[in-house]
């Protein structure tokens, strides 16, 4: 699914979401926002529904409401779980 | 009672619940510093079998002044390492017109295990215009 999240990376680091696996990413590095085609099977159910609430269609425009600090840590406890690799590897954030 | 037991071969990797991976990135971008496209990490229990890795690209629109425009693949092991798979890198600072420029590479395959990565990150340096990226990769994920 398509996903607007918080771009990181920069310097000497290329520019890239904090996901083990997308494609098709879409940069504004001014912003800091990315579009990203990201595997359902890598999205949690509660982060699905809080992206179908609030969708987005630039990579200007803030998010009406702040990504939860709870639904964060939910999904990257999700992909630490699902990539099973000791540790919670990547933070995405919906931004 | 009676205690059998057979040696039964290992299906191929294809028949082991096996899924394709197809990444890609096709986009016109205006220039950039080095961003990754795409990336697939291998989840646990798996591992995966790199078929193609493709770079293709070219300027759509002239740019004022033409800098250094880069693709490469490279591969992670998932805690430190990167190794480069290979590079597409076009410096001729001369050609800022479209059209002339076009690099295309095509990899051979290789087996990523679990926890690692293959991604792929394109830049320009060049003030203006643009450059079309075909970046692709297809593979098999499958049970380890």
């Amino acid at each position: 699914m398509n996903i607007r999240l918080a771009l990181i990376g920069g310097g000497t680091q290329p520019f890239r979401v904090d996901l083990p696996t997308y494609q098709g990413l879409v940069t504004n590095e001014t912003t800091g926002r990315a579009f990203a085609d990201v595997p359902a099977i890598d999205v949690s159910p509660d982060v699905a529904a809080f992206v179908a609430a609030y969708p987005t269609f630039d990579l200007v425009t803030p998010l009406p409401v702040p990504f939860p600090a709870s639904l964060a840590s939910s999904w990257a406890e999700f992909l630490a779980r699902r990539y099973d690799l000791g540790e919670a590897r990547w933070h995405p954030v919906v931004f | 009672m009676r205690v059998s037991s057979y040696a039964v071969a290992r299906p191929n990797y294809y028949d082991r619940n096996a899924t394709a991976t197809n990444l890609s990135y096709n986009d016109t971008a205006a220039p950039h510093g080095a961003t990754t496209r795409f990336i697939v990490t291998v989840a646990a229990g798996k591992k995966l079998y790199m078929e193609v890795l493709a770079i293709a690209y070219f300027r759509a629109t002239a740019a004022s002044a033409a800098g250094q425009q880069q693709a490469y693949s490279a591969s992670y092991d998932g805690v430190t390492e990167s190794v480069l798979l290979y590079d597409s890198t076009y410096n001729n600072t001369t050609l800022a017109g479209a059209g002339p420029l076009q690099r295309v590479v095509v990899s051979s395959a290789c087996t990523v295990y679990a926890g690692q990565s293959i991604y792929t990150v394109s830049s320009d340096g060049s003030t203006a215009g643009t450059i079309a990226f075909r970046l692709a990769g297809k593979g098999t994920t499958f049970d380890a």
